[in-house]
């Protein structure tokens, strides 16, 4: 099942205020146009195998769309997450953003 | 520094830190030193034990593991020894000056991600395990050689039993701003020992839609487990401690939360002074002056401002210039005040480059202890006048000459204790590097009391490389000239100390760039005295304008003493003699000889002498002379600029500058002036006659 969208390789405090319009555009796609059925829709998919670098302030911001995407009762489905986006995401306790990771990138 | 914002705002404060680091080592050196003498000084052991702390501190928030890694062995060591379980010996402080070496070594190396030779990598074990050796056996509960930080040396008066501590730090908004990454010190604190049950208070990080993404809203609580103390702990956050909120909670009581943030400001951890300081430098906001009252700057932005300065001087010249002829009394004071302004801006402007000597000197400690242990050699180093300051340019390129010419002093010059009890002199022999300000220059000079220069070994070599015809004898003071002709040596055997091919020519000619010079006294038995004197700055001086005929000359207003009025003939009285053709002659002032210089003969200018005419008096160090000139111009702010290579062969001269006109004025190297002055330069002045071309401002 292929993502909607894709984060680029670095995350980082340099990159994150043009990150930050997109994931407001991303938050503010009609979740019908998630994968998987309306309702039971999978959730926001966001290919994150590209991050190379990532510091506190993407994790951050990461944190903050998932907040988002909760409220539409909708969550954020990190896909095939990379080493180091996993590795910052457990380091800083923010593992409930790589809980619903599709590791695979297969889907359900 | 060539580091792209791509690298991150860690690779961009790199400099600053390793500029910093680069201080602590320094420190770190000057204190073992300092040790050797007194090696129960408890200031000096705490002070030491700080260094290598903090070192080890800002290389752990750098995420450099290299230097971290090794900079923690040299603090167990240094903790013992702190805490007086150990003395420092002769050896140890050897093993220790080694080691900060290899700090330096790996902090120098910090911006390259290159791999390590195996050979750099082994090299570094051995002191490693010296270095534990040294320290004696290491507590049971750290593991392998590689067992990071975990066993912080303050924890020694704790033992080392593993505590849990309940840590909940709140980040402030400015912390990314500030360069830091909560991130990278969760990193760092798991050097510590080991993190568990980190949670993230997600729902702190507001709504998408209001989220300054460049602000800060994390908060973390989480346990560690470490036998380090609550001091070690702090450290880590000693970058962000402005920026954070930071509870730490003791083992054995219940843990509490930070609580809010304007309620918790409050409550923020006081053990140390905050590290303002700090947070300032490597948040690279140079703004902000720190507790010392110092800002560091870029030096290339410095002298971006001394260039433009130069510019603004010849800019304001050529206005008040303007304002003269325009005959306008209003334009004319505005103008005054322009130029009393620009004066101002070129003073403090200079001083910003000023540094003290100190730094440099302090330096040769390590160089004269290891040499002369080396040598088999007892020498006490004395430092004079190490706050005399003087520009930064200048003292970079002074300290490789410095260098060789202590070197030389040491190899050379003392001698061994047996030959100086022999000589009746101490065992213990004495080098002094002492600095003053002598009008308008830096006088540096390096003494010692060994045995002195032999004046029949350096005739004889002399001779012997054809420097002077064999069997001549010049007088004694040009014989010690002769050390610094190109191809003299007297080195007898080359040893590994000098005679690396760097000779005292070598020195002379670096030092003559810097439009300096070097004179050597020597009592034979009793010592030598080398004296270098140096213009306090490259760039821009406070100048005494002359014409004669057309041409224009600037002397450096420090060394003017007086001017006297001359009229022709008097010194040019009857048959011209062949010292009055090369421009020299003398004339009598209140009971004693001036020599004088008359520039129009010197340099061949075709111009009739004027009926009036001025001699200036100026001194070059103990020696008065004059220089006859048409026409005094007054004060003149004096941008140097280099000579062009054509005339750089010119005798007496050091430099040009542009006047407000446009025109050029050739600016006086006073101590090669006052030998053609005196007759001492009779070789060189006999080619170099040619008049100083009249030049128009070339751009």
């Amino acid at each position: 099942m292929q993502a909607n969208f894709s984060l680029p390789s670095e995350l980082t405090i340099y990159t994150i205020s043009e990150l930050h319009p997109q994931c407001l555009a991303w938050a503010a796609t009609d979740s019908d146009a998630d994968e998987g059925e309306p309702g039971t829709a999978d959730g926001l998919r966001i290919d994150a195998q590209a991050v190379q670098e990532v510091d506190a302030a993407g994790v951050q911001l990461l944190l903050s769309l998932s907040n988002a995407l909760d409220r539409q009762q909708r969550p954020l489905r990190l896909v095939r997450p990379s080493a180091p986006l996993l590795a910052a995401c457990m380091a800083l306790g923010a593992s409930g953003l790589v809980a619903h990771a599709d590791l695979s990138g297969e889907g359900q | 520094m060539n580091v792209t914002h791509d690298d991150g705002i860690a690779a961009e404060l790199l400099p600053v830190f390793i500029a910093e680091a680069e201080e602590q080592i320094a420190a770190l050196e000057q204190l073992l030193l300092q040790l050797e003498d007194t090696p129960d000084d408890r200031d000096l052991l705490d002070a030491l034990f700080r260094c290598a702390h903090t070192i080890k501190g800002s290389a752990g928030v750098f995420g450099l593991s290299r230097v971290v890694d090794f900079t923690h062995h040299v603090e167990t060591l240094l903790a013992r020894l702190r805490e007086g379980q150990m003395v420092l010996t002769p050896k140890l402080s050897t093993l220790l000056l080694q080691s900060n070496d290899e700090i330096k070594l790996l902090v120098s190396s910090a911006q390259k991600a290159q791999a390590e030779s195996d050979e750099v990598v082994s090299a570094r074990e051995m002191l490693v395990q010296r270095l534990r050796a040294a320290a004696g056996e290491l507590p049971a509960t750290m593991a392998g050689p590689m067992a990071p930080a975990s066993a912080d040396a303050s924890s020694t008066e704790t033992g080392t039993a593993i505590r849990r501590w309940h840590l909940s730090v709140q980040f402030g908004a400015d912390t990314f701003r500030h360069g830091m990454d909560p991130l990278n010190i969760l990193k760092y604190l798991g050097t510590l020992g080991c993190i568990a049950d980190v949670t993230c208070d997600t729902l702190a990080v507001p709504e998408l839609e209001s989220l300054d993404p460049e602000s800060c809203h994390l908060a973390f609580e989480f346990n560690l487990d470490t036998a380090s103390t609550r001091d070690a702990i702090e450290q880590v956050f000693s970058f962000v401690r402005e920026d954070c909120v930071l509870l730490l909670t003791e083992p054995g009581t219940p843990p509490s939360r930070v609580r809010s943030r304007d309620e918790s400001l409050q409550t923020r951890v006081s053990a140390g002074p905050p590290a303002t300081d700090r947070r300032q430098r490597a948040g690279g906001t140079a703004t902000a002056p720190d507790e010392n009252g110092f800002i560091r700057v870029q030096a290339n932005r410095l002298d971006e401002v001394i260039d433009l300065l130069g510019e603004l001087v010849i800019a304001g010249a050529g206005a008040s210039l303007l304002a003269r002829q325009s005959r306008q009394r209003g334009q004319i004071e505005a103008n005054q005040r322009i130029t009393r302004l620009i004066e101002g801006i070129r003073n403090s402007t200079l001083k910003l480059r000023m540094v003290p000597i100190g730094e440099t000197f302090a330096r040769f400690r390590r160089v004269v202890r290891d040499t002369a242990s080396e040598l088999g050699k007892d020498v006490l180093l004395e430092i004079v006048g190490g706050d005399t300051e003087l520009d930064k340019a200048v003292v970079e390129r002074i300290a490789d000459p410095l260098m060789h010419l202590v070197r030389n002093a040491l190899d050379h010059g003392l001698e061994t204790p047996d030959q100086r009890l022999a000589a009746g002199k101490p065992a213990q022999g004495r080098l002094t590097l002492a600095a003053c300000h002598e009008s308008g220059n830096i006088l540096i000079r390096i003494s010692d009391d060994g045995r002195g220069i032999q004046r029949d070994k350096v005739l004889q070599r002399a001779w012997e490389r054809g420097l002077v015809e064999p069997g001549v004898e010049p007088p004694d003071a040009d014989i010690l000239k002769l050390i610094f002709e190109a191809g003299f040596s007297t080195a007898e055997a080359v040893t590994n100390l000098s005679g690396r091919g760097v000779g005292m020519d070598v020195v002379r000619r670096n030092i003559e760039a810097l439009r300096g010079s070097v004179v050597l006294t020597s009592k034979p038995g009793q010592g030598s005295i080398i004296e270098i004197r140096l213009p306090l700055t490259l760039a821009i001086i406070d100048g005494f304008l002359l014409g004669v005929g057309a041409s224009k000359f600037i002397l450096p207003l420090d060394a003017v003493v007086e001017v006297i009025a001359s009229h022709t003939g008097a010194a040019t009285a009857g048959a011209p003699t062949t010292s009055e053709h090369q421009g020299r002659s003398c004339v009598e002032l209140r009971g004693q000889i001036l020599p004088v210089v008359n520039l129009r003969t010197l340099y061949g200018l075709d111009s009739l002498q004027p009926e009036r005419s001025s001699i200036v008096v100026v001194r070059s160090g103990s020696r008065r002379y004059g220089v006859l000139v048409d026409v005094l111009l007054g004060q003149h702010q004096t941008v140097i600029k280099p000579l062009g290579l054509m005339l750089r062969s010119l005798r007496g001269i050091s430099g040009s500058s542009i006047l407000g006109t446009g025109e050029v004025a050739l600016i006086f190297d006073v101590g090669s002036l006052g030998e053609l002055a005196s007759g001492g330069a009779k070789r060189a002045n006999a080619t170099h006659t040619a008049a100083p071309p009249r030049m128009a401002r070339s751009e």
